[in-house]
């Protein structure tokens, strides 16, 4: 698998579409965490604040969303299907796949290579970012992060590969499915698109149908929020969203609906960290489990391709 | 001889659809045995089979000992597969391309280095050893593809259409290549090829496949004989000076049935294999002889020969 490994690594980083899809990514990043780092500090001067830093990566200016997870959240998918979406399809169009496993090398050390060499360049990538975005905000803000806010962005960081690394597996599935990497490219975008944009306008209609009637009019509401939210939730996109916020801010201390009556005589501190944790916990091992279920359907659909050359 | 490839009862189906069907075949150490056959015969099944890329679902095959399904990795370290289009990446350079092999194969980069060089110097490609693959002609990549074979040292080679696409001029050199793997480096070679007449100065013996079964299995001249032409062949000599005097004695014989003449060839025609004594005779009695060759044993007619009968 070694052999793999390396040669893959080198193509992804020499590969212009990904450099491309980086640069604008980053250039995207700096820029909305240079303004949240110009909110912060109109906000509060050159004061340190509490989980001032964690803040660059989820404020924006005005009324803008555009912050730094909201860009990391809609093109990080895009730079895991830009590693897989030819993985597989364009070593068969190419006639590489028959020369390639004809080599002694067991037929899974291929599809691994490829998929463990695409997560090192989008764990290196993103580090990278985050380490930018760390930079911007030492050099504008003149101060470093705590150490809980180090364990968040550490968090962050874990988060988002594994979020990224679900697209990178659906995108390998696809170049297995379709013979072309123009149809397994665009069969991505298309549920990326489904996903991350369409599933909420879904998830309200699905919600209002299911919830049409019941006690009181609050008690239909509530419901259909809940429903809704179990539909979004089957989104990477809703999973990663909903993590994210609550590991970069830890006012966030519930994930399901609140009421009034929960507010009440609540303190208005930040979470600790590990309370943060336990509640996206679900999120992650979710992200987690797709990623396994993807990459295994992905696995045995290879293992099991008739190889013709 | 020691059998190198061994295929017993090899057998795969799709479906209700027979690829191949009870294929038994056995390739001595050093042969380069012909496998051929029309599309859809099953050739390229039976090579994958061979390469364990295909799981078999009945019977069994062994190239050098190993078994081809349980032992794929030790079939694949010393059998080197030319498919009939080998693709290479095209953004990378000869050299890189055989290197990555190399690596594929456990190499130290070291003598991937060294064994790549020897090797694009052996198939004619050592000057454009750092030209990027996409950037080459089809005979040029062609020879790459035996380069790559040759890269791992192999014991075993099979091809599967080796000189397609390939311009007369260089066929030659591309038939010498596979001659000297063969009788050079100790090579087994099972070649599959619609090129019959190329492939009958190269093959040793010959398999023929047709509708997954194998027909026929021999040299060009016993399978001659098995597929209906007859008991006679005909041998022409050429010779340097037509004399009536070696055409007398050539009828004397034993074996010979008549002896025809074409210009300074002398077409003989006899019921068994009688080349050394015609030799013989020739030099005896003639002024010298510059070539002598089987000409009733042209493997399309015999190719054709089975494919009509069926």
């Amino acid at each position: 698998m070694r052999a793999v490994y390396w040669k893959e690594l080198a193509d992804f980083f020499a590969a212009r579409r990904f450099v491309v899809l980086l640069l604008l990514i980053a250039l995207a990043g700096v820029w909305a965490a240079y303004n949240a780092s110009q909110v912060i500090l109109d906000e509060a001067g050159q004061a340190p604040t509490d989980f001032v830093f964690l803040r660059l990566f989820t404020t924006s200016r005005g009324d803008s969303a555009i912050t730094f997870i909201f860009f990391l959240g809609i093109f990080g998918p895009l730079l895991g299907l830009s590693l897989g979406f030819n993985a597989i399809n364009e070593e068969r169009a190419r006639g590489t796949l028959t020369r390639l496993l004809s080599q002694p090398i067991h037929r899974d050390a291929l599809i691994n290579g490829k998929f463990f060499a695409a997560i090192t360049v989008l764990g290196i990538t993103i580090l990278c970012l985050v380490l930018v975005i760390i930079g911007v905000g030492l050099y504008t803000l003149g101060f470093a992060p705590g150490t809980d806010e180090m364990a968040r962005i550490a968090l962050f960081f874990v988060a988002t590969l594994i979020y990224v690394s679900v697209w990178l597996a659906l995108s390998i599935l696809f170049s297995l499915a379709f013979d072309r990497a123009v149809v397994s490219a665009m069969a991505g975008l298309g549920l990326w698109l489904v996903l991350t944009f369409f599933l909420p306008f879904f998830s309200t209609s699905i919600a209002e149908i299911v919830v049409s009637e019941g006690e009181s009019p609050e008690i239909v509401s509530a419901d259909r929020v809940k429903w809704e939210r179990r539909i979004d939730r089957l989104s990477p996109a809703s999973l990663y969203r909903e993590s994210t916020q609550t590991l970069l801010n830890p006012q966030i201390r519930t994930l399901g609906l609140i009421t009034l009556e929960d507010l009440e005589g609540v303190l208005p501190n930040p979470v600790p960290l590990g309370q943060s944790v336990s509640l996206i916990w679900p999120h992650l091992t979710g992200m987690l489990a797709m990623l396994a279920l993807i990459f295994a359907t992905a696995y045995l659909r290879f293992m099991r391709e008739e190889i013709r050359p | 001889m020691t059998s190198v490839i061994e295929a017993s009862n090899l057998t795969k189906r799709y479906g209700d659809f027979v690829a191949v069907d009870n294929l038994n075949l056995e390739i001595a150490e050093g042969e380069i045995f012909g496998f051929f056959g029309p599309n859809g015969a099953g050739k390229t099944t039976a090579i994958l089979m061979l390469l364990g890329l295909t799981v078999p679902s009945e019977g069994s095959a062994r190239i050098r000992g190993h078994d081809c399904t349980r032992e794929p990795i030790a079939v694949k370290s010393v059998t080197g597969y030319l498919p009939e289009s080998l693709g290479f990446y095209g953004d990378l350079s000869a050299r890189e391309n055989l290197l990555y092999t190399g690596s594929l194969n456990g190499m130290s980069r070291m003598d991937a280095v060294e064994r790549a060089e020897h090797v694009l110097e052996q198939v004619g490609l050592g000057e454009r050893a750092g030209q990027r693959v996409d950037q080459m002609s089809h005979g040029m990549r062609q020879r790459l593809g035996f380069g790559d074979v040759l890269m791992k040292r192999p014991q075993v080679v099979i091809m599967d259409e080796p000189t397609q696409g390939i311009d007369a001029a260089s066929v030659p050199g591309m038939l010498n290549l596979i001659t000297g793997m063969s009788k050079q480096e100790g090579i087994t070679v099972m070649v599959s090829s619609h090129q019959l007449h190329y492939m009958q100065r190269i093959c040793s013996r010959v398999g023929i496949i047709s509708q997954g079964r194998l027909v026929a299995t021999g040299t060009i001249e016993e399978l001659a004989r098995q597929s209906g032409g007859g008991d006679s062949m005909v041998m022409e000599l050429e010779v340097v000076k037509l004399d009536g005097n070696l055409q007398r004695e050539l009828t004397h014989v034993p074996g010979v049935k008549g002896v025809m003449v074409k210009g300074n060839v002398l077409a003989v025609e006899c019921t068994s294999d009688v080349r050394s004594d015609l030799a013989r005779v020739a030099l005896e009695h003639g002024d010298g002889l510059l070539s002598m060759r089987s000409t009733d044993t042209v493997l399309e007619e015999i190719y054709l020969r089975y494919f009509q009968e069926e």
